[in-house]
């Protein structure tokens, strides 16, 4: 996910209670709970002021941040952007986010640009807009086309194998199986539907690749957690990742945001829009290759929807949520028919569903989903440690009605079948004969589990070096090497483990940093003082992408207009350092 | 709550349509899927119907629009119609009636013509109908008589329906009515739903009605529907039902309920093979194949009937679909409580006999009284120790076997005639060994196929009039058999998982009582076994006519074992 790109929901939840505290004095805020400060900070009438009271320099800043996408690149400390942002962050609009050891940016919540679009520029609404079909908007659902199909893959990972290739690809015939799982839309082509879903999957790392065999594997907590989070807070989630500057040059935010402004009833001319985009400044909106992918990655995402060949609109979820209107999730409304099967109405909530997709088989995905309880899902119970009565509870949890008698009775035998053989690993002390094994048995005491035969002791799996020990103080000894008969040789060498490349962040409240201690005059004269003499300096300067300002021995090399290359002694390379970014210099003693 | 949340209808993508029970709108919306979409099941809180190319055709041919279907959808669905569904009305919409079948126009067989060239070319050049295509007749092609059915076929599957207006034959007259009182003095006429059926069937006599079928749940009274449609037609009509026994009830209700004679109804049996304006025939006679002809048929086929009749017509043999298809220029019903076929030819059934015209679902007549309310149990009994050795050894054939002949299951059946000593009890098996022993073990008769039909029917007799209080039967009592006081059917072993057969062992004991008491239907099975898992399959179509199956345990000794659900039977019901 972006570290410069987030949501309102995302950045008020980092912050801490007594930034929250600032936060509310600066907006004004009823209260600092997040709710209030959203409110605060997006009402339209507030960015109106902030925006007519604003300096050239802040007004400068928006529009930069308007036509980069929704973000600030590389903000040097001396230059009037970065006053321009400062401005903007006394008005409580600019939040800082700390991105691994290293780099820090500074942010705006996304959900400022529909609002900033019109108070920064005069839209030329009768050139960009026409009419479309009418249609009611209603609370936007929980049970998209996306998250559909999202689940539906999710589901799929969870109980297949997702192999992939050497080049990291899901293999054809899995694709082809997912592509029948999609939602039915009028166009779609499933091919690249399918490639753009796992991508989205992976990058909100709800699918992690694992090695031998090299797969998918469905990330449990990660969607859990995803999904016990609110309608609202899903689709800030989803929309960081869909305005991901990152991700695409194309101004989906911008583009997203312009659409958010129209009536129901309205569609973007799309050519029209393009060509206004492009006269403010957005100059990649041009480009007919991204123009066309990232129109396709909005449908898919169900942003987006045509009206005609070259017009289309937001869908009415996304124009709903947009508005922060999001139909709440009816708890427990499953229902379980006496077939076995389970009906899951629209309106239940994806960690309902979740568990749900745990508890029985999936039959149908459509908006009322329908599953199964069949012997197969109560052989993934018992994988997952239930009993027939806690399969039962877990139903009824999630159910309107009592889980009928022949689907207990049916639970409750098919346990009883399937539960009769298992597979088990178990950690033993194999000794040759049985009176050697009594002896060990004796000698382990309370480490001593069991017996698996009368040779065979059970021992704790954790427990092993202890136990070396204990026989070996009795004068028993035991060979250090544990003979894993029942595995390969290949999976003996073989090491599971997860690839998580997020690095972590979190988002505060901007620190104004160090300010430049030395005038620009005096800090020439001693640079070219140094460049004579060829003796280093201690230069402290904040380099791009970082907070924390660094301090070294250098020695100028070359000064220029905007900034000088410098020996780094300690690091024995030159770099170039920008004028604006060096805050205080001293020869090196 | 919004209140739109609160309407009955979801439609799916995938042309599903659910319908909530629990719902003040059920009736309305009940009313309005059923003129376009077909029943699929109905079980206790959510009721399944599905959009088809055929039920849409049916429906535009009664005269509605695609626009009058996505309405009706979209005033009681929950959320917005998917548009691919409504695409896929508009679809069938704009097909419709774009190839027409009519009478040639100089009276030789048929005329398959259009107003689309593009649709005639394209159907000339569809290799699975050109068979049945004859001569060019412009506009279009002639087609002979025997091949209407089949082209009909063909065409619907290549996703071209034909609006078929060449009319039928209209047979020789056959003045009839319906009596007022039956012969008990009881006043007889049609029930509502028959009513409905019938006026279904018919459609005030359109060129395009007159042909279907009827589905109702057994015991509801289809010989009736039958009679009904007779009613209509007013001609010479062919009965074709499964067996001697049921074209005997057959003829014995046609001179009960109608006000024809005797003189009137014939029997074209094995033993008998007498044409009268009314005659009943089986399946098998008109099948019989002799030097590559079929006699009995042709002989049949001769007479001007204007109706034909098909009794049980899920159970149509294979060779019945290319002679029905000839017989396209009568009038045909068939009638079924299950269309249910498990060799998924039901779409054969209605692309020759007709659609579906009318479907009720079993609960609804039972909570209006017009058929018995039944409870379903099924009771899964251990296999002995012996028993079980062998069935672990066993190839999967034999396993089937050991598990339905268990001999744990006659101790089962023991304890249930003993609690049902005061009832009429039917016991339905699959393995004449298993019954014969079982018959002899309790001292009551059996019929299977080998039975001589006079036997049967004093059997049968015997056992109405409760001189018999149990009777065992092989799987010739599986259909057509009028029993009206059995309120107790016992099920020892069956036809693998076959759905059909469950329900319409079922209907043996679903006529309403004379005393209103209910029926209880038991299905015996062996633990652990290949049979416990046919026993799910088998009860499927009856869970989705919203039947609730109760589940015991017993031992390889016969006796209850106490588990998750009470045990049997005698404690069922108690806490």
């Amino acid at each position: 996910m972006s570290p410069i790109l987030r949501s309102i929901g995302t950045i008020l939840d980092s912050l801490s209670d007594v930034e929250r505290g600032q936060l509310k004095q600066t907006l004004g805020a009823k209260s600092h709970q997040p709710s209030d400060l959203a409110h605060a900070l997006l009402d339209t009438d507030g960015v109106l002021q902030v925006v007519r009271h604003a300096s050239e320099d802040a007004l400068s800043a928006l529009k930069s941040w308007v036509l980069q996408n929704g973000q600030w690149r590389n903000i040097a400390r001396r230059s009037r952007l970065a006053a321009g942002v400062e401005e903007l962050s006394r008005a409580g609009w600019v939040f800082e986010t700390q991105y691994g050891p290293y780099q820090s940016y500074a942010l705006m919540p996304w959900e400022l640009m529909p609002a900033l679009l019109p108070a920064l520029w005069d839209i030329p609404w009768q050139q960009i807009s026409t009419d479309a079909p009418t249609r009611t908007i209603g609370p936007s659902p929980i049970w998209t086309p996306l998250w559909h199909d999202l689940f539906q893959f999710l589901s799929y990972a969870r109980q297949e194998t997702l192999l992939l290739t050497t080049q990291g690809d899901v293999y054809r015939r899995q694709k082809n199986k997912l592509e029948k799982l999609l939602w039915q839309r009028t166009s779609l082509i499933e091919g690249p539907a399918v490639d753009y879903l796992l991508m989205t999957l992976t990058r909100l790392f709800l699918l992690t690749s694992v090695e031998y065999p090299y797969r998918y594997e469905v990330s449990e907590s990660d969607v859990e957690a995803l999904f016990a989070k609110t309608p609202q807070a899903l689709f800030q989630h989803l929309s960081e990742h869909v305005f991901d500057p990152g991700r695409t040059a194309w101004p989906e935010l911008a583009w997203i945001s312009l659409a958010s402004l129209l009536e129901p009833n309205q569609s973007l001319d799309i050519s029209a829009a393009v060509r206004w985009l492009a006269s403010i400044g957005m100059e990649t909106v041009r480009s007919p290759y991204l123009l066309n992918q990232s129109i396709g990655a909005l449908i898919l995402m169900d942003f987006w929807e045509m009206t005609g060949t070259e017009a289309g609109r937001l869908t009415a979820s996304a124009y709903a949520a947009l508005r922060g209107q999001f139909e709440q999730p009816a708890p427990a409304q499953s229902l379980i028919q006496p077939t076995g099967e389970i009906l899951v109405p629209p309106d239940t909530s994806l960690a309902e569903r979740w568990r749900l997709d745990a508890l029985a088989s999936r039959v149908k995905s459509d908006r009322v989903s329908t599953y199964r309880l069949d012997q197969a899902s109560v052989k993934r119970g018992i994988e997952a440690g239930l009993t027939a009565d806690t399969h039962v509870e877990a139903l009824q949890e999630l159910a309107r009605n009592p889980v009928p008698d022949n689907v207990r009775v049916n639970l409750e035998d098919w346990y009883r079948a399937a539960g009769r053989h298992r597979i088990m690993e178990v950690t033993i002390v194999h000794s040759q004969r049985p009176e050697d094994s009594r002896d060990v048995e004796t000698l382990l005491g309370s480490n001593a589990l069991g017996r698996l035969s009368p040779q065979d002791v059970i021992i704790p799996a954790d427990r092993i070096k202890d136990v070396m020990k204990r026989l070996e103080k009795a004068g028993t000894p035991i060979l250090s090497e544990v003979l894993k008969p029942s595995e390969r040789e290949d999976e003996l060498s073989a090491r599971h483990f997860p690839t998580d490349p997020r690095p972590s962040w979190s988002i505060h409240l901007p620190n104004p940093g160090r300010e430049p201690e030395v005038s620009r005059e005096s800090l020439r004269d001693l640079m070219v003082q140094a460049q004579r003499s060829g003796l280093p300096v201690r230069l402290t300067f904040q380099a791009q992408g970082e907070t924390v300002p660094r301090t070294e021995a250098v020695i100028p090399v070359t000064l220029e207009t905007r900034w000088i290359q410098v020996y780094v002694v300690s690091q024995r390379r030159y770099i170039l350092v920008e004028w604006a970014r060096i805050l205080s210099a001293e020869p090196d003693a | 709550m919004n209140p739109i949340a609160r309407l009955p209808v979801i439609v799916q993508s995938d042309r599903t349509i659910l319908l909530e029970v629990d719902n003040p709108q059920y009736e309305d919306a009940r009313d309005a899927l059923a003129s376009f979409a077909e029943l699929v099941k109905s079980p206790e809180h959510i009721h399944t119907y599905q959009l088809s190319a055929l039920s849409l055709w049916n429906a535009m041919a009664a005269g509605l629009s695609a626009a009058q279907v996505i309405e009706a959808l979209a005033r009681y669905s929950q959320y917005p119609v998917p548009e691919t569904v409504a695409q896929f009305v508009r679809d069938q919409d704009v097909r419709f009636g774009r190839l027409k079948l009519l009478k040639a126009p100089d009276g030789d067989g048929l005329w398959l013509t259009s107003d689309d060239a593009l649709a005639l070319t394209q159907v000339g050049r569809t290799k699975a109908v050109i068979p049945y295509l004859d001569e060019p007749l412009h506009p279009g092609f002639r087609i002979r008589p025997e091949y209407r059915g089949l082209l009909k076929q063909a065409l619907a599957k290549a996703g071209w329906p034909i609006d078929d207006v060449a009319g039928y034959e209209p047979g020789a007259p056959l003045p009839m009515d319906l009596v007022d009182a039956l012969p008990n003095g009881e006043p007889f006429r049609l029930r509502h739903y028959q009513e409905d059926a019938v006026r279904a069937f018919w459609g005030e006599g359109r060129v395009d009605r007159g042909n279907g079928v009827v589905v109702l749940p057994c015991g509801a009274g289809k010989t009736v529907v039958g009679l009904g449609a007779m009613l209509m037609a007013q001609t010479h009509t062919l009965i074709l039902t499964t067996s001697t026994a049921a074209l005997h009830q057959w003829q014995r209700e046609i001179l009960e309920k109608t006000t024809l004679s005797p003189d009137h109804v014939g029997e074209y049996s094995a033993a008998v093979k007498d044409i009268r304006p009314v005659t009943v025939t089986t399946y098998q006679m008109l099948t019989h194949r002799q030097n590559e002809q079929f006699p009995h048929f042709q002989a049949l086929d001769a007479h001007p009937w204007g109706l034909i009749l098909y009794d049980e017509v899920h159970l149509l043999p294979a060779p019945m679909f290319r002679l029905t298809a000839s017989l396209q220029a009568r009038r045909r019903l068939g009638l079924t409580a299950t269309l249910i076929r498990e060799d998924g030819r039901a779409e054969d059934v209605f692309a020759l006999i007709g659609p579906k015209r009318f479907d009720m679902p079993w609960k609804v007549l039972e909570q209006q009284g017009w058929i018995a309310t039944a409870r379903c149990r099924e009771i899964r009994v251990k296999l002995g120790e012996t028993q079980r050795e062998s069935y672990a050894v066993a190839e999967d054939a034999e396993r089937i076997r050991i598990a339905a002949e268990n001999p744990s299951k006659a101790l089962v059946v023991e304890e249930l005639l003993h609690e049902h000593q005061s009832d009429h009890v039917l016991v339905i098996g699959q393995y004449l060994g298993q019954l014969e022993r079982m018959a002899e073990r309790f001292r009551a008769p059996l019929i299977t196929g080998k039975t001589p039909n006079r036997e049967r029917e004093r059997l049968y007799g015997a056992f109405r009039t409760g001189e018999l209080p149990v009777l065992f039967v092989s799987k010739v009592g599986n259909f057509a058999i009028d029993l009206p006081d059995a309120n107790v059917a016992i099920q020892i072993s069956g036809t693998f998982g076959s759905r059909q057969e469950e329900a319409q062992r079922l209907g043996r004991i679903l006529r309403p009582k004379s005393d209103g008491s209910m029926a209880t239907f038991y299905s015996v099975v062996s633990e652990d076994t290949k049979e416990q898992e046919f026993a799910q399959k088998r009860q499927l179509f009856l869970c989705e006519q919203g039947y609730r199956y109760e589940i015991a345990h017993a031992s390889a000794d016969g006796t209850p074992e106490e588990r998750m659900a009470p045990v049997i039977p005698f404690r069922l019901g108690q806490p």
